[in-house]
């Protein structure tokens, strides 16, 4: 036993020359967020691109508006690189930072020793940003790079891009501390987690609009100068951050560019004030409040209906399996209840339902039947994505319990699994959609098609099963290198629903949908049933 | 020495304590004993400053939990029964950060947990090896009991410290216990292992619905009180009196 110098080594304050608390914090939080969480069986660890593969296919994405340096001014240019970086790396911030500001375990980890709010406030931001700034310079990088050599842009754009940048992400991270932090304040911990996913479902749709639009409306008049646009482009931050690039390399006069350079500047000094001076001092009671959720348990009233439902007639039919039906409520009170799953899934998905509706408002350019086709191809995305979060839980050391029952097969946790996100997501978010584009587009052929692809949708949910036994909330979070995978296999689903709406499409140009559908419908069985005999020879343990 | 004074916590209508006073002085093992749902954890996590009190203190040494957290969190070490650690990190890894935490020196701090892990006898490989995620339920018992003492505190809380160990290390860790008391620091120890408690604790405190049922030494409670043992003293202030007859009807019914 320790204690030889006699008396509280706790009384005395930080030795000279030791690590700050922030700094020992921030080197805490780095480890977490690069190792991610490791699964308890020992088994080997799932594939994932880890850091350096996400930087690489930020980097490779990045290649897509670096080509605009050599067409566009270069506010639009500038507009554009920051536009992509809020998209991706502010998106990726603001779902990082509802899993890592508020750690319901951390509590009893932390809470407990000599550390004040504030430092772990600013530790954890600070890890996130500097994360961030990783993934925003990998997307700018070609951009960025390229445009120094490019006439009117010059040094000044080099140092001016990097400035806007860093404040574009320090931006981004305080104004989603404060908002969490105040979600916290005013609407308790049960309303929260709610109030959590719909804002970064709301927060990644914004963003895709933003971008989206922006877009459009540099390929309208290319954005010479502000003057050019409308006035109510001037609020959104890519073009305040773009503004500022503009005038830095002297193409924009500061006239025209103090509006948004200043809106800019305000807007992330007055966030970074609220969150990190203001709001920072009760951080702790953010967390406590998490463990006060954690202390009582919440009232049963209301929660009677998912036995209920699971036990009415057309659901009993649909889940024989008594395995098969509790997987089903396990995942439904999960999707419905559990704070982790909803800020994962519901800001990842949102945006995908929304894309299929910015192409069909494109469609002036090209046939409306071929946006609508492909509007539907992110459909396997949907399921792909929503099956990969569904396997991945900060409780997934429950699953040992399944794992020692004597089931003969993981095939009916599986089946339970999929069909309560075919029932709960993956349906009513392709009905949403197939409606929208239908008010959007005004033409009826989406109908026949959407037939087709929902014929595919149950087939697309047997995928995951293929590389070994599923079990839903059977895997530690991944942290960051979760993005590469996912990336990975939407590319893939994406790709093959690309050849079934082509063909589908190009079919009816011909005037021979139906016997094409046909001849799909048909393939899509027989894929079906191939699969899930597939999957009955699957065993148990593969993946351990 | 611990002060706690008219503590009370609310959760929404729920009253998890309430109006909880008592005093732990130094060289003193205290058990604090409770059914599910007493008040026992968030009475200690209070204390800790891990949940704001709805009314009342906390004082460790002198130090007001509310008002100086810091000043009092330095004297204490605490020992949660949800045994929670960063799993992604290695042992040695988690030891370190927590000793950081407390000012103490890596130069300091690596004999000390040499001595924690030759005291648990601890596998070294294992502790720089492997990570937290990967370890058995004991030896993050055995992290987590480390990681409360490593700084030496004046005032131990604990709360069902010995789940998870196994006998050997059981053993170990309630003597250390003893010998910290008669070296003068304040112990608290929450449990439901009712033998251990009489064994070790020089006074308990039996919770019932968040409030204090009774207080002092146990043999003089169980005399006060006219019971055999404090299991029995126990069982007859929570209501739950004829618990063997209930036992037998209930196997005989369901599982014979």
């Amino acid at each position: 036993m320790s204690g030889a110098d006699g008396r509280a080594s706790g009384d005395r304050d930080q030795p000279a020359g030791s690590a700050s608390t922030e700094a020992i914090l921030r080197r805490l939080f780095w480890q977490l967020l690069l190792r991610g969480r490791v699964p308890t069986t020992g088994g080997k660890k799932p594939f994932s691109f880890g850091m350096k593969g996400t930087v690489a296919l930020y980097v490779l994405l990045g290649l897509f508006p670096a080509v605009g340096v050599a067409v566009l001014p270069p506010l639009a240019f500038a507009t554009s690189l920051h536009g992509l970086t809020l998209l991706f790396a502010s998106l990726s911030l603001a779902t990082a930072m509802g899993q890592m500001l508020f750690v319901r375990e951390e509590a009893e980890i932390l809470l407990h020793r000599p550390v004040l709010p504030q430092q772990l406030l600013r530790a954890k931001v600070a890890v996130l940003v500097a994360y961030a700034l990783i993934q925003a310079t990998a997307l700018n990088l070609i951009g960025w790079v390229a445009a120094t050599f490019v006439e009117g842009y010059g040094w000044r754009w080099f140092l001016a891009h990097a400035g806007s940048t860093v404040l574009l992400m320090v931006g981004s991270a305080a104004t989603t501390v404060v908002v969490y932090q105040l979600c916290l304040r005013w609407c308790g911990r049960e309303r929260l987690d709610n109030l959590l996913a719909t804002m970064q479902a709301v927060l990644s749709v914004s963003m895709v609009l933003g971008v989206h639009l922006g877009g459009r409306l540099m390929r309208s008049d290319m954005m010479e100068s502000l003057a050019a646009i409308d006035g109510w482009m001037v609020w959104l931050p890519p073009v305040w951050f773009g503004a500022l690039d503009a005038f830095v390399c002297g193409a924009l006069p500061f006239a025209e560019a103090a509006l948004p350079v200043g809106i800019g500047v305000g807007v992330t000094v007055l966030s970074c004030w609220l969150a990190f001076v203001v709001l920072a001092r009760s951080f702790d009671r953010g967390l406590m409040t998490l463990h006060e959720g954690g202390a009582h348990a919440g009232h049963a009233g209301g929660r009677r209906w998912l036995g209920d439902l699971s036990q009415s007639i057309p659901l009993r039919w649909w889940l024989r399996h008594p395995v098969e039906r509790h997987a089903f409520t396990l995942v439904t009170a999960y999707l419905w209840r559990d704070r982790e799953v909803k800020l994962k899934l519901l800001p990842s998905l949102a945006p995908v339902v929304v894309l299929p509706l910015l192409m069909v408002s494109d469609r002036d350019s090209f046939a409306a039947s071929m946006w609508i086709g492909l509007g539907l191809i992110y459909q396997p995305m949907v399921i792909l994505q929503a099956l990969e979060m569904l396997q991945r839980s900060e409780q997934f050391r429950a699953t040992e319990l399944v794992r020692a029952t004597p089931l003969p097969h993981w095939l009916p946790m599986f089946d339970g699994a999929r069909k309560a996100m075919l029932l709960w997501m993956v349906l009513p978010s392709f009905a949403l959609v197939l409606a929208l584009l239908h008010l959007v587009a005004g033409d009826t052929s989406i109908w026949h098609l959407g037939v087709v692809v929902a014929a595919s949708l149950p087939v697309y949910t047997l995928v995951p099963g293929c590389f070994g036994p599923w079990l839903p909330l059977s895997l530690p979070s991944q942290g960051a290198s979760e993005f590469g995978k996912g990336c990975l296999t939407a590319i893939l689903g994406v790709f093959w629903s690309l050849i079934l709406i082509g063909t589908l499409l190009f079919a009816d140009h011909l005037g021979w949908y139906w016997p094409v559908a046909g001849l799909w419908l048909l393939v899509l069985a027989v894929l079906y049933v191939a699969l899930r005999a597939h999957l009955r020879q699957v065993p148990w343990g593969l993946r351990d | 020495m611990l002060t706690v004074t008219r503590l009370s916590k609310t959760f929404g209508s729920q009253l998890a304590v309430d109006d909880l006073s008592f005093e732990v002085h130094p060289g003193t093992i205290y058990g604090l004993l409770g059914p599910n749902g007493a008040g026992k954890t968030t009475t200690l996590k209070m204390i800790t400053g891990m949940l704001l009190p709805t009314a009342g203190s906390a004082s460790i040494c002198g130090v007001d939990v509310g008002k100086d957290p810091l000043g009092a969190k330095r004297l204490l070490g605490f020992v949660p029964d949800s045994g929670a650690v960063y799993d992604s990190l290695t042992g040695e890894e988690f030891l370190l950060l927590i000793a950081s935490l407390y000012g103490i020196a890596e130069s300091e701090a690596r004999p000390r947990i040499r001595r924690f892990l030759d005291f648990f006898e601890l596998d070294e490989k294992t502790l720089t090896g492997k990570l937290l995620g990967s370890y058995s339920k004991g030896m993050r018992r055995k992290v987590v009991i480390t990681a409360a003492l490593l700084h030496n505190p004046r005032v131990v809380l604990l709360d069902e410290p010995l789940e998870g160990l196994d006998p050997n290390a059981a053993l170990g860790f309630k003597a250390l216990l003893e010998t910290l008391a008669k070296e003068g620091k304040t112990i608290v120890y929450s449990s439901h292992v009712l033998d251990v408690v009489e064994r070790m604790c020089h006074r308990i405190g039996i919770l019932v619905r968040g409030k204090l049922a009774v207080e002092g030494v146990p043999a003089e409670l169980q005399s006060q009180h006219g019971a055999a043992t404090l299991e029995q003293l126990f069982t007859r202030l929570t209501g739950l009196d004829g618990v063997q007859d209930r036992a037998a009807t209930f196997a005989r019914t369901n599982l014979a």
